[in-house]
């Protein structure tokens, strides 16, 4: 692997880029990912290939008994029992293969650097490494910011600065509900066994940040050997466009394991927040109405303090 | 580079017995708090990040005040429900720590009270003041991920002694995991 230091021209000389200046084409090249995807992930109804189905699980109250002498007692009385929700809705990653990588025309296709003693054009392992590479390496950080324009995240608000609301919908991708125990009551029985209030809703983001150019152009060789600058300020301009052309190519399929992909508890760097499924961990609130002479009835509400039963967590990684 | 809760931290506390998963509770731009989960992974970025903020104590102390308000607030609704109900009718040590007894020699993991207990005492042992001040080692840093991990309290009773009985040896298998902890009687 060789990282090159690419130089620029500051009006008087030629000269090396720092980290600073080298960050900002980074960002760019996120920035051109960013706006047309390669690797995407999406929401759907349902049946979604991202694996696992994420459960969502909540108690419900038992179902009520009555009797015309007595309550029925509590061991008589049904527990609450379980439902589950099941959440496939995310879909990918989807790989767009229709691209081609730009070949290294004239040995002169890449940016200039200096090897100590000549000024000479990148070759493509050079620029792979330099720009591509690094930008790719750069946008699996668990840490989000303009360096990861274009990757997914989860959050737990339907709207954030920055990203881009995947469904468009505000669909959530999973939702964490639990009983509602103040719904249940013993002047209800019977109560609605099944009586859920929703504690999170989690949704797909899409990093999204605003277009920043780089405040220095990259110098190119032209095959009479004469240095021009890249023109700065157009997304299409003849480089740029190269540049957008292979993030999005080498992001979608990329060999030499700089491929970007996404899972849930696989492997790679955790993607915003966890989806947790809480559930109430009681054993039942027994509770009676007598209505009339003739008519006991029982019935167990759902009770206890909310527990973490799953974590499921959304990752992006290379491969 | 960034987190949502970057900056923004209110509070983080454990979300389950297993102690897997930390909520972390941080204010957006709005003044809107809001949760966000997290698995506990010292290999993932974004949980190293956190514990660069706060630190396996902090979680540890702010769980357990939170949950000492939960208990408390349930021992007093159980408190006037006892006395409104006569429940309270005096008995021996024997009945009296029935459930406690219990809890240790019949453990039961499925069983809701027990796994509260289970936390509660995990909370507490790391609480101690041998294990909040022991020596960064690799013994040390091996028995306070087991205590999180331990399924009873037989086994995080055993892996205390790690931190109190300087003769007490941790035994582990060929591929790291611990086995069991060797405690010599004084």
């Amino acid at each position: 692997m060789t990282v090159r230091t690419p130089i620029y021209y500051n009006g008087t000389d030629i000269q090396e880029m720092n980290a600073t200046q080298i960050n900002e084409w980074k960002q760019y090249i996120a920035y051109l990912y960013g706006t047309d995807p390669s690797v995407t992930v999406s929401v759907v109804a349902s049946s979604g290939t991202l694996s696992p189905t994420m459960a969502d699980t909540r108690l419900q109250a038992g179902a009520y008994s009555t009797n015309a002498s007595a309550f029925p007692n509590e061991a008589t009385t049904a527990e609450p029992s379980t439902v589950t929700v099941n959440y496939d809705k995310v879909t990918g990653p989807t790989y767009n293969t229709a691209l081609s990588a730009t070949a290294d025309t004239n040995n002169v296709a890449f940016p200039a650097y200096y090897d100590g003693n000549d000024i000479r054009a990148m070759s493509l392992a050079d620029y792979l490494d330099t720009f591509i590479y690094a930008t790719l390496t750069g946008m699996v950080s668990a840490s989000e910011s303009a360096y990861t324009n274009g990757t997914y995240t989860i959050s737990t608000s339907a709207s954030v600065a920055n990203y881009t609301e995947v469904s468009g919908s505000s669909t959530p991708i999973f939702i964490d509900t639990r009983a509602d125990t103040t719904l249940y009551t013993a002047a209800g029985i019977p109560e609605t066994v099944d009586q859920p209030t929703t504690i999170t809703s989690y949704y797909l983001q899409r990093r999204s940040d605003a277009r920043s150019f780089p405040s220095q152009s990259l110098l190119l060789v032209d095959t009479d050997g004469n240095l021009n600058q890249v023109d700065l300020t157009s997304d299409t301009s003849s480089f740029n466009a190269i540049l957008k052309n292979d993030i999005r190519h080498y992001a979608a399929e990329d060999t030499a394991g700089n491929k970007l992909s996404y899972n849930i508890d696989g492997t790679g760097n955790s993607r915003g927040s966890a989806m947790v499924d809480t559930r109430l961990d009681g054993s039942g609130n027994y509770q009676t109405l007598q209505v009339g002479l003739d008519d006991y009835r029982a019935q167990e509400f759902p009770d206890g303090s909310p527990q973490t039963i799953s974590t499921y967590t959304f990752k992006i990684t290379q491969v | 580079m960034a987190y949502f809760w970057e900056d923004k931290i209110a509070d983080v506390t454990y979300t389950n017995p297993e102690l897997d998963t930390v909520k972390i509770l941080w204010k957006d731009d709005m003044n809107i708090y809001r949760e966000h989960y997290l698995k506990v992974d010292e290999e993932d970025e974004q949980f190293q990040s956190l514990l660069e903020v706060t630190s396996y104590e902090d979680i540890e102390g702010r769980t357990k005040a939170a949950n000492d308000i939960v208990r408390q607030e349930f021992k007093d609704a159980f408190d006037r429900y006892a006395e409104r109900t006569g429940i309270y009718t005096g008995s021996g040590p024997l009945e009296n720590n029935t459930g406690f007894f219990r809890f240790f020699s019949n453990f039961d993991p499925e069983n809701a009270e027990d796994k509260e207990r289970l936390f509660a005492l995990k909370l507490s042992i790391f609480e101690k003041d041998e294990v909040k001040n022991a020596d960064v080692s690799e013994t040390s840093k091996s028995a306070k991920t087991a205590i999180r991990k331990a399924k009873n309290p037989i086994e995080i009773l055993a892996l205390y002694q790690l931190f109190r009985n300087e003769d007490a040896e941790i035994h582990k298998d060929e591929e790291g995991n611990i086995t069991g902890v060797f405690v010599p009687f004084p």
